[in-house]
C-alpha cells in the first residue's frame, strides 16, 4: 500500500479523515460498514416511502398511522431512543474531562473517541427527530425562522446542534494535531472543555425539561426527571465507549488503552448507576408510600405492575436487576480487573440503562392518557425498521470517525513523540 | 496582509479616539438607564421596556397575523379545497353514476365551498358552559361536530369525547369513554373537548408558533405551519388535540362548504387539529354545532365580557367548576350542576339513544 502524505492544512485533515475512514479498512471493516449502510438505507426507504408517503410522495396511502402511536400515545419508540442517545452523547464529556480537566495521560489518548461517539449519537438523535416529526421539511424551514422561545423543543434543538458543532470542532482539531504528531495546545483544550462540559450536561437537562414541566403527564411532572436522565446517561455513555475501546483493542494492531482508564471509567459508571438507582427509590417512595395524584399512581402502576403493557414492568425490573448487578460486579476486584469482567459490566450497564431510559420513560406518561383511557402502545414493524435504520446510520458514522481518529492516535501516541513519556 | 505591529501613530491615535468615544457613549447610556431606573415610574418603564415579541421581528409571523394576508390565504385555500373536493366528487360519480343523488349532492357542495378568514370581533371573549345535570350522554354533539368540522372519517377523530362517571367522585381517571347505554341514573355524563384555556400549555410548547390563542379566546391551529411534532398533544391535560395520522378523507357529499381557514378546512396529512368552537359559525354570530344540536339544551355559549350573556348568567346563578384546575391552565369551558335533572333518578336506567 502506498503511504499517503498530507500537508498541514485543515483541508488535508478532512481529506485524511475521509481517506483513513473510508479507504483503508480490512475486509471485516467493509463488511460491517456495508451491512450498516444497507440497514440505514432500508430504514430511510421505509421512512420516506411508507411512513411518510403522504408527505414525500403526496400519496393517499401510507402515513404515520402505520406506527403504534395514536391520539392517546403521542410519542413512542423514536422519542424513547432519542432520549437514550442524547444521554450517550452527553456522557462523551467524561473522557474530555478526564483528559483536559484532570490532565490524565490515558484519557488524553482516547478523549477524541468520546467526541466521535458524541457526534455519532447526536446524528442518531437528529435522525430520530426527523423521522418522528410529521412534516420534517416544514420543520427544517420553520424551526429556525419562527422559534418560540417558550418551547423547550426549540431550546433542545439549539443546545443539541451547538453541542454537535462543538464536538465536531473538537474531533477535527484533535485529529489535525495528532496526525501531525503534535500534542494538543492548551489554548484549544482549556476553552474547549470550559464550553463543552456545561453543554454536555445541558443537552440532557434540556431534554428532561421538555417533559418534566408538563402538568398533563403527572409521571413526568417531577423535578427529578432531568437529574435522573443525566445520572444514568453517565453510566450508559462511558459503558458504550468502553465496549468500543475493547473492540478497537481487538481489531487495531498495536492499539492499547491505559488500564487506569478502564478502572476510572468503571468507577464513574458504578457511581452513576448508584445515583440512578437511588433516584428510582426516591420516586417509588413518592408515588407509593402515602397518597398521590390518581393519574400519577395509575401511570406508575403501568410501570411497576404492567397491567396493560407487561413489557414496561419487565423493562423496569430489568433496570433494577441489571443495574444492581453491574454495581455489585464492579465492587469485586477480580471481575473489574479482568477484560471479560469489564465487558460484562459494560454490557449489563447498557442493557440496564436502555431499560431505564427508553420505553419506561416515555410510554407510562401516555398509558393511561390524560383522560384516563388505556390505549396500549406496541411498536410496529415500521417503527422497528426505521429505528434500527437510523441507529445503523449513526453507528456507521461512529465507525468511520473512530477509525480515522484511532489512526491519528496511533500516529501520535504509539509511533510518534507521544509514545515515550 | 500587513503585520499588526507596524501601525502608524496616526492610526493608533484614531483607534484611541474611537475607544474614548465608545466609552463615552457607554457612560451616557449607563447614566441614562440608571436615572430612568431610579426616577421613572416602574410600571410605565416596564410598559416601555416590554420584551420584544419575537414574532414582530419575523416577516412571516407578522404577515400571518394581519387580516389581509389571512384573507389572501383563504382565497387561495378556497380554490385548493374546491379542487380537492371536485376530485373526490368525480371519483364518487364514477362509482355511483352521474345521476345518483350522492353525486349531485357532492357536486353541489363542492361548488358552494367558501373558505373565510373572518377576524375576531374586538372586545369579545368566548366561553362555554355545560349543565352536567342535564347531559344525557347521547353523543349527538360529537356526531354533529364531526359533520360540521369536516373531520376525517377514517381515523375516527372526534373532537368531543363524552365520558360517563359515577356520581360519587368526578375523577376523570375513573371514567368510561366506551359506554354503550345512556342515560343511567347513577351516572354523570361529561363531554370534553378543547377547554380553550387562558394559559394554554399547547400554545406555550409549540416550537413554531403554529397554534395560538386568538383575541376572542379561541385557540386555533394554523394547518399550514404545523410541523407535526405532537408536543402540544403531550402537553394538553384534556386530550383535546388530535393528529392526522394519515391523509384525511371526508366523503364529498358530506363536506361542509362553510369553512374557515383556521377551522374546518379539510386538513393535510400529519398536522394537528382541535376544537375551534366552530370558528366558522361563531365569528359570524352563530353558536357552535354542538350547542345547536344538543337535544336537552345542556350547553350554553356566549361572550364572557357581556354581563347579559347566557354563560355569565349561569355562572352567576349556579356557580361553575372546571376540569383539572390543578393543571393551572384556567379553562374557559365551565361545568355546572343546573337545577333540573334530565337523566332519570328512579326506574329504568336506559331509554336514551346511544350510538
Amino acid at each position: 500500500m502506498v503511504e499517503r502524505r498530507y500537508g498541514s492544512s485543515w483541508l488535508d485533515t478532512i481529506k485524511y479523515i475521509i481517506y483513513e475512514g473510508l479507504f483503508t479498512g480490512g475486509k471485516a471493516y467493509y463488511l460491517a460498514l456495508l451491512a450498516l449502510l444497507l440497514m440505514g438505507a432500508y430504514g430511510l426507504y421505509v421512512w420516506m416511502f411508507v411512513q411518510h408517503a403522504p408527505i414525500f410522495l403526496n400519496s393517499r396511502y401510507g402515513g404515520m398511522y402505520l406506527t403504534g402511536m395514536s391520539d392517546s400515545v403521542g410519542w413512542g419508540m423514536y422519542i424513547a431512543f432519542f432520549i437514550y442517545w442524547v444521554g450517550v452523547a452527553a456522557a462523551g464529556i467524561v473522557f474530555g474531562l478526564g483528559a483536559y480537566a484532570f490532565n490524565h495521560k490515558g484519557f488524553k489518548k482516547i478523549a477524541v473517541l468520546g467526541e466521535a461517539q458524541a457526534v455519532a449519537s447526536l446524528i442518531i438523535v437528529l435522525l430520530l427527530i426527523a423521522v418522528d416529526v410529521g412534516r420534517p421539511l416544514r420543520a427544517m424551514i420553520l424551526m429556525p425562522q419562527l422559534p418560540n422561545l417558550h418551547s423547550m423543543l426549540d431550546w433542545d434543538f439549539i443546545v443539541i446542534s451547538s453541542y454537535l458543532t462543538i464536538n465536531l470542532i473538537g474531533y477535527l482539531v484533535t485529529v489535525h494535531y495528532y496526525r501531525q504528531d503534535k500534542p494538543l495546545p492548551l489554548k484549544f483544550t482549556v476553552p474547549f472543555i470550559i464550553i463543552a462540559a456545561p453543554f454536555a450536561i445541558g443537552i440532557h437537562t434540556v431534554t428532561g425539561f421538555i417533559s418534566q414541566a408538563l402538568t398533563a403527564r403527572p409521571i413526568w411532572n417531577s423535578p427529578l426527571l432531568a437529574p435522573r436522565y443525566v445520572a444514568t446517561a453517565f453510566a450508559a455513555g462511558p459503558a458504550t465507549l468502553l465496549l468500543a475501546l475493547a473492540l478497537a483493542e481487538k481489531y487495531v494492531k498495536g492499539f492499547k488503552v491505559d488500564p487506569d482508564v478502564y478502572k476510572k471509567t468503571l468507577l464513574v459508571i458504578a457511581g452513576a448507576l448508584v445515583v440512578g438507582l437511588y433516584f428510582t427509590l426516591s420516586e417509588t417512595q413518592e408515588i407509593y408510600w402515602y397518597t398521590t395524584e390518581p393519574l400519577k399512581r395509575a401511570q406508575a402502576n403501568e410501570l411497576y405492575y404492567g397491567y396493560h403493557l407487561p413489557y414496561l414492568a419487565i423493562m423496569f425490573y430489568l433496570w433494577i436487576a441489571f443495574g444492581v448487578a453491574a454495581v455489585l460486579l464492579t465492587l469485586i476486584p477480580r471481575v473489574r480487573n479482568s477484560r471479560t469482567g469489564l465487558i460484562l459490566i459494560s454490557v449489563l450497564t447498557i442493557i440496564a440503562v436502555i431499560n431505564e431510559k427508553t420505553m419506561t420513560i416515555v410510554v407510562p406518561a401516555y398509558v393511561p392518557d390524560s383522560l384516563g383511557r388505556y390505549i396500549p402502545y406496541y411498536p410496529t414493524p415500521v417503527e422497528y425498521a426505521i429505528t434500527l435504520g437510523m441507529h445503523a446510520l449513526g453507528i456507521a458514522v461512529y465507525l468511520v470517525l473512530a477509525k480515522a481518529a484511532i489512526e491519528a492516535i496511533m500516529t501520535h501516541y504509539f509511533r510518534g513523540s507521544g509514545a515515550h513519556h | 496582509m500587513a503585520p499588526p505591529e507596524r501601525r502608524e501613530p496616526q492610526a493608533e491615535a484614531r483607534v484611541d479616539e474611537t475607544r474614548r468615544n465608545l466609552l463615552k457613549a457607554a457612560a451616557v447610556a449607563g447614566g441614562a438607564s440608571l436615572i430612568s431606573f431610579v426616577a421613572l415610574d416602574k410600571q410605565k418603564l416596564r410598559a416601555v421596556l416590554k420584551p420584544v415579541d419575537l414574532g414582530d421581528l419575523v416577516g412571516e409571523a407578522e404577515a400571518a397575523e394581519s387580516p389581509s394576508e389571512l384573507e389572501r390565504r383563504a382565497q387561495q385555500k378556497t380554490i385548493e379545497m374546491r379542487k380537492l373536493c371536485m376530485a373526490e366528487a368525480d371519483e364518487l360519480c364514477r362509482r355511483e353514476g352521474e345521476n345518483s343523488p350522492a353525486c349531485k349532492e357532492a357536486r353541489r357542495r363542492c361548488s358552494m365551498i367558501k373558505v373565510k378568514a373572518t377576524p375576531p370581533k374586538p372586545g369579545v371573549r368566548f366561553a362555554m358552559a355545560l349543565d352536567v345535570n342535564k347531559c344525557i350522554g347521547c353523543r349527538r354533539c360529537a356526531y354533529a361536530c364531526v359533520m360540521e368540522n369536516n373531520t376525517d372519517r377514517l381515523m375516527h377523530i372526534e373532537w368531543i369525547k363524552v365520558v360517563s362517571v359515577r356520581r360519587e367522585e368526578l375523577e376523570i381517571l375513573n371514567t368510561d369513554w366506551q359506554y354503550k347505554d345512556a342515560p343511567k341514573k347513577d351516572m354523570v355524563y361529561i363531554p370534553m373537548a378543547c377547554m380553550h384555556c387562558e394559559d394554554p400549555p399547547c400554545v406555550m410548547v409549540c416550537p413554531v408558533v403554529a397554534t395560538f390563542k386568538e383575541p376572542d379566546g379561541i385557540v386555533v391551529v394554523d394547518y399550514d405551519r404545523c410541523i407535526g411534532c405532537r408536543y402540544c398533544m403531550t402537553a394538553c391535560p384534556y386530550g383535546a388535540r388530535h393528529f392526522n395520522w394519515r391523509r384525511p378523507y371526508v366523503p364529498p357529499d358530506e363536506i361542509n362548504p362553510n369553512m374557515h381557514i383556521l377551522g374546518n378546512v379539510i386538513r393535510q396529512p400529519h398536522v394537528m387539529e382541535k376544537c375551534t368552537w366552530c370558528i366558522q359559525r361563531t365569528r359570524d354570530g352563530g353558536v357552535p354545532a354542538c350547542v345547536e344540536v344538543c337535544p336537552v339544551g345542556a350547553r350554553v355559549f356566549g361572550d364572557l365580557n357581556d354581563p347579559e350573556s347566557p354563560v355569565r348568567r349561569v355562572i352567576e346563578e349556579y356557580g361553575a367548576f372546571v376540569l383539572k384546575p390543578e393543571a393551572g391552565t384556567r379553562p374557559r369551558f365551565f361545568y355546572f350542576f343546573g337545577p333540573a335533572r334530565t337523566p332519570p333518578k328512579e326506574g329504568e336506567g336506559g331509554g336514551g339513544s346511544t350510538q
